[in-house]
C-alpha cells in the first residue's frame, strides 16, 4: 500500500506521519500545489498549521489545488485520515461533519490521553475492537469538536462518531466527548490526537499504528 | 469585522459562506458603506468603496 501524505505551507507534522505511514507500507509527501495523486491508495492529511491557520485553521488549506484531487479520490471511496489540522481541513472541506473550534480552556493542550473506539467501521478503526482504548497524544488550540443537537443525533444514529476521549479526558470541552467522526460510507475519518506520535513503544505507545494498519488493508 | 473594497458585491455572500464564515458555527452580515464625495483620510472607505462584516 503506498500512502500519499499531503504536506501544506505550514504543515509540520507530515514527516512523522510518513514514518507512520512507512512502518506499515510506502509512503511520499504530495505538495499542496499537486492536482493529482497518482499512485496513491490511502491519504493522510497531517496536523500542523496549514497556510498559518489565517481565518480559521484549514478555512485556506480547504481551497488549495490537491484538496479537489482528495475530494474526488475521497468521493471513490479511498481511505482519507485527517489528523489535527488535517481534521480540521477536511471539515472545513465539508468531507468530514461538524466544526473545530477553540478549546474551551482558551489554551494550548499537549497531553497523552485515553480514546475509545465507538466504531470499527471505518478504514481507521477495521483493526480495532470496539470499545478498545488506546493511548494517543494530543496537542492543539481549536480542538473543539461542535456539531449543533440534530446533527449529532444524526451522527450517533448513523455510527459516524468513531472516536471519544475517555472518561474525564476530555482535553477541550468537545461536545458528547468526541475525539473523531468519519463520513457516511466510513472511508473518510478525521481525528484530533496525533496516531503518528504513538507508533512506538519508546516514545510512549504504539497504538496510533493501529489506524495506519486499518487503512493499509483498505482495498485500493 | 472585515474590511474590504469590492466594486461589484455580487459575489460577496458567496465570499462570506465559502471563506470568511464557516456557517454551521458562525453568522455574518454584509454592511456597505454609502460612497462620500471627498477625499477620505487613510483607513477610511472612500468613494465607491464598500466594507463587509
Amino acid at each position: 500500500v503506498k500512502f500519499g501524505v499531503l504536506q501544506f505551507p505550514g504543515s509540520c507534522d507530515e514527516r512523522d506521519a510518513v514514518l507512520a505511514c512507512e512502518r506499515v507500507g510506502d509512503a511520499e509527501l504530495i505538495w499542496h500545489g499537486d492536482t493529482k495523486l497518482s499512485g496513491i491508495d490511502a491519504v493522510v492529511v497531517p496536523g500542523g498549521f496549514s497556510y498559518g491557520d489565517y481565518l480559521r485553521a484549514g478555512a485556506i488549506a480547504r481551497f488549495a489545488p490537491v484538496m479537489g484531487a482528495v475530494r474526488e479520490f475521497a468521493d471513490a471511496g479511498g481511505p482519507v485520515l485527517g489528523i489535527c489540522n488535517g481534521f480540521q481541513v477536511l471539515c472545513e472541506a465539508g468531507l468530514l461533519p461538524g466544526a473545530l473550534l477553540p478549546n474551551e480552556g482558551l489554551r494550548f493542550v499537549c497531553r497523552q490521553v485515553e480514546l475509545e473506539v465507538v466504531t470499527t467501521a471505518t478504514v481507521a478503526t477495521a483493526d480495532c475492537e470496539p470499545g478498545e482504548r488506546l493511548s494517543i497524544p494530543v496537542k492543539h488550540m481549536s480542538g473543539r469538536w461542535f456539531a449543533p443537537a440534530p446533527l449529532l443525533a444524526r451522527l450517533e444514529a448513523s455510527g459516524q462518531i468513531v472516536f471519544r476521549y475517555g472518561e474525564g479526558q476530555n482535553p477541550n470541552g468537545s461536545v458528547a466527548d468526541v475525539a473523531g467522526v468519519c463520513d457516511r460510507r466510513g472511508n473518510v475519518v478525521g481525528l484530533m490526537p496525533h496516531p503518528e506520535h504513538a507508533v512506538d513503544v519508546l516514545t510512549g505507545s504504539a497504538d496510533g499504528l493501529k489506524l495506519f494498519e486499518s487503512a493499509a488493508r483498505v482495498p485500493a | 469585522m472585515v474590511e474590504l473594497e469590492a466594486p461589484d458585491d455580487a459575489d460577496l455572500d458567496r465570499l462570506c459562506r465559502q471563506l470568511l464564515a464557516n456557517p454551521l458555527v458562525e453568522d455574518y452580515e454584509i454592511e456597505r458603506i454609502p460612497a462620500t464625495s471627498s477625499a477620505s483620510p487613510p483607513g477610511v472607505p472612500g468613494p465607491g468603496e464598500g466594507r463587509a462584516a
